[in-house]
């Protein structure tokens, strides 16, 4: 038993992070286009939502290759893909290429329309089936990791905005004192600390066992301690959090938009009780 | 106990219920420039028929409506649809500190305007170092021949960008903190005002930053005493919390759309949380019933503050989870739901009034 | 409140305050002070008309009189009372009314067997958690469609985690005779009138809590000082506030059932602070904490748990 991330993944994290925090956006140049253990792509993407990049990572770095066993057929290096698994993934992230699961066939699929998410950042399309790119794709497997690697996007979206806010708490002064003395502020903080603390293991876990009830707990609990760590960032930092010249909006927002993405909380909730 | 509405107040409803049926209409943002005059046209419209200030006497535009027909205007208002009101911040918060402490000459020469939409009021409290702790605010007025001259810098001011004229607290000296402080209004057109527009979470400039340089305000715009501005701006804080800004019609009329979003997107694990935000609306509205027969203090409009503010956010983050992502209808309100625990005094502070005001808790 | 009403609340609370031993009192054969009893049906507070020997008073009355009992536990029959005397008064039999009324204003203890949920219920079998049901005189039931008086059935105490609220299984023979229509309203009267008490305990609750932590000091510092537990009494306060206005909003079936629900809740969160905010003082038997713990819990489920209430707002509300 040993239930800790090795050296190597600490290491790829730090990195990631760094490369990330520089404005870079080629994800391909560090190899992690070529990322499929689900342990090591929960690393990826912890820090993928710490920095809030947008776009259809989930589906083009995890969900996509799954379904086309690491092949991305035909792709052009860089391009994206995006997936669609009617009815629980009803629309697609604006992507190079759509796909779309039926069953456990895989289709190419054409945008037919743009839809509003609550995050602006996070353009959806609805989607039309094309002709069949492949049968007996392993699609259970697929959507779970969707959903486990959006777990862990949550969770470094809350571990950001836990940052900003602890960071915010320490130097905003009113009445006198830095607000992170109030008790009413450091039990908010703490409060988001511990829904994140108690989320991580198991996103972790279920990233080991891979089985859906283990997943789905995963995404319930990284959906509300993420969405918790967003409504007290915002409440901490007051007025100036709810300005787009703040960087807490764009947290804020893909947060908000990821807790029902890849299947609602109450979706997964059920999914959990069935299993048990 | 009685529930039941009165012959004339029942008359009223169904006036202004067949006048909202057949004059409501979408409406932009009004956090945008073009939404801004839609919505001042609309207040116009309101106005043309005595019903954008129902409750102010006939005199300044209204209809000496009593409270509880002003309770049933808020209740069929939103129940309508309609939009959201421009002059807000006039209407609810500088009218009725003019009503308690200003002249009969400000109330003349301010309230029909106001009333009409002609002149859009800002609230311009905040400041960068002045937000939960407003009394440590910093911008100046200095005496001058016939007036004051504002010095500094105001933020947060909502719709500044687009509005006409700004009520705000200068400092007169003598004295530190809540001393020394005076009520003042001010052109935002002025010489030496300057507003930037801040874009707030939708994207739309729904905030200012005004910035003060020697802007003359001539001495019939004080409001109250010279040095006595806390006192004047705390006496009416209450509405802000309390019931006006916020009445209970708004908070009934989402929890029926959120009943009614149910009822087509059902999803039982979320049965409880719709029921209890309906259920949450009609305490508040039955609170407010209450309130009629024994206003509330200041302090009890706390209880009020953080009572619909987390209301708002239950019932908005309800119809979020039932939806999920694409939210068409729900997201502009969700959006300043949000905002709800820090505007109008943050619920921390509210908790802290609650505590040591209302329950005697030591400091 | 009016004045008279005023001067009501204070006549029970004093009457309260020098008479009511609630740890006494769940000790007595029946579980409550038949002393206190007395003297608060003296005051006259059961909602009985002139004509048939009572006071006149109105559920107002009553609902003042509950609160009261409910802010210091004190054990009573007087809900039960209340409930039977409602169902006379509804059922249009003059007859009953002048022979019952006139004894339950006196103080006979009655009691009323009814089906929470205003289904079909059998008269033939066995009711459980019947208030007072052990040692009442005057024993009403209704099969969801008429009103009965029951003459005798076999009958024990249930003993339950709150002994404030005395609870009782009777064994229904058969053998009643009928008295007249059973009216559904009663069923949000019996909410109407929990909910004030509902009420009156989870301000009690506060109350103690607030005189508490602006005694006990740690960290040299009374602990009533400290932001986190101002916070959580004042969330406390809105809470109590706001069941006030539901309780007393109680109308018609949907503003009773929302009463129920909501006051249910408020008192189990304010009377679970109570015992988080005392500390380890309250897991005390000596402490009176538990006691309003137990209470929350028994009259949530009482009449029907705030669940089965919020599943029938649920098909209620538009
Ligand atoms: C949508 C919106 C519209 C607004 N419109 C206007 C307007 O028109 N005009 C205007 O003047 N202002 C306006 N404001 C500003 C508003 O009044 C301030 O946001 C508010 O006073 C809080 O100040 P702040 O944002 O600087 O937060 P801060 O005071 O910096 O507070 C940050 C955090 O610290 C906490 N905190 C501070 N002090 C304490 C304490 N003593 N105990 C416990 N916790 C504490 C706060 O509760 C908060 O969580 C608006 C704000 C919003 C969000």
């Amino acid at each position: 038993m040993m239930f800790t991330l090795s050296s190597e993944q600490t290491d790829f994290a730090a990195v990631l992070h760094d490369f990330l925090r520089a404005g870079k956006t080629d994800l391909a140049s560090l190899g992690v286009d070529e990322v499929t253990d689900p342990v090591d792509l929960v690393v990826v993407f912890e820090e993928v939502g710490h920095h809030a990049v947008a776009g259809p990572l989930i589906e083009s770095l995890a969900v996509v290759p799954a379904l086309m066993g690491g092949v991305a057929a035909g792709a052009a290096a860089g391009a994206t893909h995006s997936v669609a698994f009617p009815p629980l993934v009803p629309h697609a992230v604006e992507a190079d290429r759509y796909f779309l699961i039926d069953g456990d066939t895989l289709h190419e699929a054409t945008p037919t329309a743009e839809l509003e998410s609550v995050d602006p950042s996070r353009r959806l399309v609805d989607l039309s089936p094309g002709p069949i790119v492949a049968t007996d794709v392993p699609a259970a497997r697929a959507f779970d990791l969707g959903v486990l690697t959006c777990s862990a996007q949550l969770l470094g979206l809350g571990r950001a905005m836990l940052e900003l806010t602890t960071t915010h708490a320490k130097t905003r002064a009113q009445f006198g004192k830095p607000i992170g003395q109030f008790q009413a502020v450091k039990h908010h903080l703490a409060n988001v600390l511990i829904g994140l603390e108690l989320a991580r293991p198991l996103v972790f876990g279920a990233a080991v066992t891979m089985n859906s009830r283990d997943v789905s707990a995963a995404k319930v609990a990284t959906s509300d301690a993420a969405w918790q760590a967003a409504r007290i960032a915002l409440q901490v930092h007051g007025a100036i959090g709810y300005t787009a010249e703040h960087e807490l909006g764009r947290f804020l927002l893909q947060t908000r938009a990821l807790r029902t993405a890849w299947g609602s909380p109450s979706m997964h909730r059920a999914r959990v009780l069935e299993a048990l | 106990m009685d529930l039941s509405l009165d012959a004339s107040t029942l008359t009223f409803q169904a006036e202004v219920r067949s006048w909202l049926a057949t004059h409501v209409r979408p409406l932009s943002s009004m956090d945008t420039a073009a939404g801004f005059e839609e919505h001042r046209s609309w207040e116009r419209q309101l106005a043309s028929e005595r019903l954008s200030v129902v409750s102010w006497p006939a005199a300044f535009g209204g209809r000496d409506a009593s409270l509880l027909q002003w309770l049933v205007f808020e209740e069929e208002y939103h129940a309508s649809g309609a939009p959201g009101r421009v002059s807000q911040n006039g209407i609810f918060l500088l009218a009725p500190t003019l009503f308690a402490h200003g002249t009969d000459e400000q109330r003349a020469r301010i309230l029909p305007s106001m009333a009409r939409a002609d002149v859009v009021w800002a609230q311009a409290w905040s400041e960068p170092e002045a937000g939960s702790d407003l009394a440590s605010l910093r911008s100046t007025a200095v005496r001058c021949d016939g007036g004051w001259l504002l010095r500094g810098q105001k933020t947060w001011s909502s719709r500044a960008a687009f509005a006409d004229r700004a009520f705000g607290l200068f400092r007169t000296g003598p004295g530190e903190r809540h001393r020394g402080l005076t009520y003042l209004l001010f052109d935002l057109r002025a010489p030496g005002v300057t507003v930037r527009p801040i874009a707030q979470l939708d994207g739309e400039p729904g905030f200012a930053e005004v910035f003060l340089d020697d802007v003359f305000v001539p001495d019939h715009d004080v409001v109250g005493e010279v040095g006595d501005g806390w006192r004047v701006a705390m006496s009416t804080a209450g509405n802000e919390r309390g019931l006006t800004l916020r009445s209970p019609g708004r908070f009934t009329a989402a929890a029926s759309r959120l009943v009614e979003l149910y009822r087509k997107n059902p999803d039982p694990a979320l049965r409880d949380r719709v029921v209890d935000a309906w259920i949450g609306a009609q305490a508040y509205r039955l609170h407010t019933f209450g309130a009629l027969a024994a206003p509330l203090s200041g302090p009890a409009a706390s209880v009020t503050k953080v009572f619909w503010s987390e209301l708002d956010v239950a019932i908005h983050e309800t119809a979020l989870d039932l939806l999920g992502e694409v939210a068409p209808g729900w997201r502009d309100g969700w959006l300043f739901s949000l905002s709800g625990p820090i505007y109008a005094g943050t619920n921390e502070i509210q908790r802290n009034v609650i505590a040591e005001r209302l329950l005697g808790l030591p400091r | 409140m009016t004045p008279e009403q005023l001067a009501l609340r204070d006549a029970v609370r004093s009457l309260l305050t020098k008479h009511s031993d609630v740890r006494a009192a769940i000790e007595t054969p029946h579980g409550y002070d038949k002393d206190v009893w007395a003297r608060l049906t003296d005051i006259g507070v059961l909602p009985i008309p002139e004509q048939y020997g009572g006071s006149g008073a109105t559920r107002t009355e009553t609902h003042i009189a509950l609160e009261e009992l409910g802010r210091t536990l004190t054990p009573s029959p007087l809900l039960a009372s209340t409930l039977a005397a409602e169902a006379l008064l509804a059922s249009g039999n003059d007859e009953a009314c002048a022979r019952l009324l006139p004894r339950i204003a006196d103080g006979t203890v009655a009691t009323l067997i009814w089906p929470w949920d205003n289904g079909p219920a059998s008269l033939d079998g066995t009711a459980r958690y019947v208030l007072d049901g052990d040692h009442a005189e005057i024993l009403l039931a209704s099969d969801g469609t008429g009103l009965y008086e029951i003459e005798s059935g076999a009958r024990q105490h249930t003993p339950t985690m709150d002994q404030t609220r005395r609870l009782a299984t009777v064994h229904l023979d058969g053998r009643e005779t009928h008295l007249g229509r059973w009216s559904p309203e009663i069923r949000d009267v019996a909410l109407a009138a929990l909910a004030a008490e509902q009420v009156g305990t989870a301000a009690r609750a506060l109350e103690l809590t607030v005189e508490y932590t602006k005694t006990r000091v740690q960290f040299g510092k009374p602990i009533g000082s400290f932001q986190a537990l101002k916070h959580r009494m004042a969330d406390m306060h809105v809470l109590v506030e706001t069941a006030r206005s539901a309780a007393g909003a109680c109308t018609d079936e949907v503003s009773a059932a929302v009463a129920k629900v909501y006051c249910s809740e408020a008192l189990f969160k304010v009377a679970a602070e109570m015992v988080q905010l005392h500390g380890g003082i309250a897991i005390t038997w000596e402490h009176d904490a538990h006691l309003y713990l137990k209470r929350a819990h028994s009259s949530g489920q009482l009449f029907g748990s705030p669940a089965v209430h919020l599943d029938r707002l649920s098909r209620l509300v538009r």
